[in-house]
Parts: C-alpha cells; sequence; structure tokens
C-alpha cells in the first residue's frame, strides 16, 4: 500500500498531467454547463487545483475506517462536508462524532477559504 | 465528486465505476476516491490515445467531458446522473442523451435533476441558454420509477438552509419552487418491442398525473 505522502504526489501528477493536456478555452458539446461554469477556465482550474491539493485535505477516523473528507476549502467545501456527513450517516456511523468533527471542520473552511487559500496564490496567479 | 461512487463500491466491491465529468470536479472526485481506495485500480484518461485503450476493468474510471464524444459503444450496466443535466444548454443535455442512447450500450438509467420549477424562482439571465427539459428519453425504456419530489430531496434541501422550502412543498400556496425535482429509473428494452401505443398510454397516465399537482402554469411547466 503507497503511503499518504507518495499517494497525494502521485494524484498532483497525475492531474497535472490532465490539466496539461486539456483544452484551455473552449469546450467541446459535451464541456459546458451553465453560467455558473462560464467563469474564465484557467482562473477556476488554477483555483481549484491549488485550492484543493496545495492546501492540504482533511482526513476522518471513524469507525476505524480512515475516511477523507472532500477538500474543506475547495470552491464548495461546506455544502461537500454536509454531502460527506450524508454518506457517512447511511453508513451508519457516529453522526455524533461527525457532527462534532464536521463543525469543527466548516469553522476551518471559512477561515481558509477567506485568507489562506488567496493569500497562497502568487502575484501573476490570474495573469494567464 | 466521488461521494456516491465511494458508497457504491464500499457496498458493492466488485464493481467498476467511470465518471463522466467537467476535468475541474474530476480533480475533486479522483483526488477522494483515490485517497478513500488507496489499493484500488484507477484510470484517469488524460487524451484521445488513452481513451481508446480504455481499460474498463480498472476499478475507477475518470474520463474528461472535453474527451467523451470519442468514446466508442461500451457496454454499462447503469448510467446515473443526479443534479447535472439540468443544469446544462438543451444542446449538451442531447448530446449526454445521444451517448447514452445511442453511442452507448446502457441496460438502466437513473436521472434526479430539475423538473417542473417555476419560472420566478429561475435565476439566469438569459433562460435561452438553459435545458428545457433534462431527460429526453427515446421510446425503447421501460419506466420503472418515475417520481416528482421524493421525499430524501426534500429533507436534504430543508436541510441544506433554505428555510422556505418546506412551506412551498407542503404548504398552503402549494407553488413549486426552484428544487421540484423528478427521480426517474428507466430500463432498456429491445427495440424490436417499441411499443408506441403502450407508451402513448403511459404517457397520458402520467400528464394526468402531473396536471393533478394543480399549480402548473406557463409554457415551461416541463422544467
Amino acid at each position: 500500500m503507497a503511503t499518504i505522502d507518495s499517494l497525494e504526489r502521485d494524484i498532483v501528477s497525475d492531474l497535472q498531467s490532465a490539466f496539461d493536456q486539456a483544452p484551455l478555452a473552449g469546450h467541446t458539446r459535451f464541456g459546458r454547463k451553465s453560467k455558473i461554469w462560464s467563469r474564465p477556465a484557467v482562473q477556476f482550474r488554477k483555483g481549484l487545483f491549488q485550492g484543493c491539493l496545495v492546501d492540504g485535505i482533511r482526513e476522518l477516523q471513524l469507525d476505524g475506517e480512515l475516511a477523507y473528507t472532500f477538500p474543506t476549502n475547495s470552491v464548495q467545501g461546506g455544502h461537500i462536508l454536509e454531502q460527506q456527513l450524508e454518506y457517512l450517516h447511511t453508513l451508519h456511523l457516529d453522526l455524533q462524532t461527525c457532527r462534532r468533527t464536521y463543525v469543527s471542520q466548516q469553522s476551518q473552511t471559512l477561515n481558509i477559504s477567506s485568507t489562506s487559500t488567496i493569500a497562497r496564490f502568487p502575484p501573476n496567479f490570474y495573469a494567464d | 465528486m466521488g461521494g456516491f461512487a465511494r458508497v457504491a463500491k464500499l457496498r458493492n466491491p466488485s464493481i467498476r465505476y467511470v465518471i463522466v465529468d467537467l476535468l475541474d470536479t474530476i480533480a475533486l472526485s479522483y483526488t477522494f476516491l483515490r485517497l478513500n481506495f488507496p489499493d484500488a485500480r484507477f484510470m484517469l484518461v488524460h487524451n484521445r490515445a488513452e481513451l481508446a485503450e480504455l481499460d474498463l476493468s480498472a476499478d475507477f474510471v475518470f474520463i474528461p467531458a472535453h474527451l467523451v464524444e470519442d468514446i466508442e459503444r461500451t457496454h454499462f450496466d447503469l448510467v446515473i446522473n443526479s443534479f447535472s443535466l439540468g443544469e446544462m444548454p438543451q444542446a449538451v443535455v442531447d448530446s449526454y442523451m445521444d451517448l447514452i442512447q445511442e453511442t452507448l450500450e446502457v441496460n438502466r438509467f437513473y436521472s434526479l435533476n430539475r423538473y417542473l420549477q417555476h419560472e420566478k424562482f429561475a435565476d439566469w439571465a438569459d433562460e435561452s441558454d438553459q435545458a428545457s427539459y433534462s431527460t429526453p428519453l427515446d421510446s425503447t425504456w421501460n419506466l420503472l420509477s418515475w417520481e416528482f419530489c421524493p421525499p430524501f430531496v426534500q429533507r436534504h434541501l430543508v436541510s441544506g438552509g433554505s428555510k422556505w422550502i418546506r412551506s412551498q412543498y407542503i404548504g398552503a400556496g402549494g407553488e413549486l419552487d426552484s428544487t421540484a425535482t423528478l427521480e426517474l429509473y428507466v430500463e432498456r428494452r429491445p427495440y424490436s418491442q417499441d411499443d408506441p401505443d403502450g407508451n402513448r398510454a403511459r404517457s397520458d397516465e402520467l400528464l394526468d398525473k402531473a396536471l393533478g399537482f394543480g399549480t402548473l402554469r406557463g409554457a415551461k411547466w416541463h422544467r
């Protein structure tokens, strides 16, 4: 089994390669959603990519299973954590434990999304 | 974002799961699932050459949306789409439905998408860019389930913070709201068993059911 560090490096590498080979602008007939997706593709991708992967991924230790949450500082972090709670509930895990973790992590989400994630972007981040 | 795939895989480890999505979203689901299943086999399709060598024996396969038009005829037991087709322009919806109904060989299709949403809740400036109908099915499906606003969706959305949703569903006003959805589950039957008369009767039955809601108005009621 790969260590978490090496696994994360492999994930970053694989995704970076996929982004490098994807078109930066314009879409095929399958690639377009409505207005929310019409923001500049480069800005969105870089923000998401850096926000998700560089800033780290939280983890939950529940019922003996290491279950990663979604990235807490992604564009939809809070909402996604809420979804994750539902899935955990589906698996009959301890909801009280989940709830405390969720509240704690949601606080982190607010802090991260309002400060550190943006602060980590280099000055020319949105230039292209 | 991979959550449903995770649950599905945990409940049935033998399944093979293919995710087609925008690459921006795949970044989330791919990361999430690889970290949750470190010993599983993954394939992230980077380009058309890799798509041509698609390894469907992998536990999870990720196909970016900009590549999917080149996918060849492939068998899938089930295709799932939730809260996605309804967000697309109609031309994109039609392309995905062509993929599901013509290009791929699909046994069953499950959809959970917006339906019958009232115009006054529209939050887009140019509605000409929005889907008018998110699941245009051809005539050779057997309908297994058709449920308007299933209870689990109502509970989820009410708990999601929209205070006025519950009254919109069950209050005296009873107007349809921006969260109105249709849960649809269909099974493919052979084209030789096409039954236009039966389809028409079933369609009339569903229309009567829809009209029974009593709050439909405007030409866009089918959204």
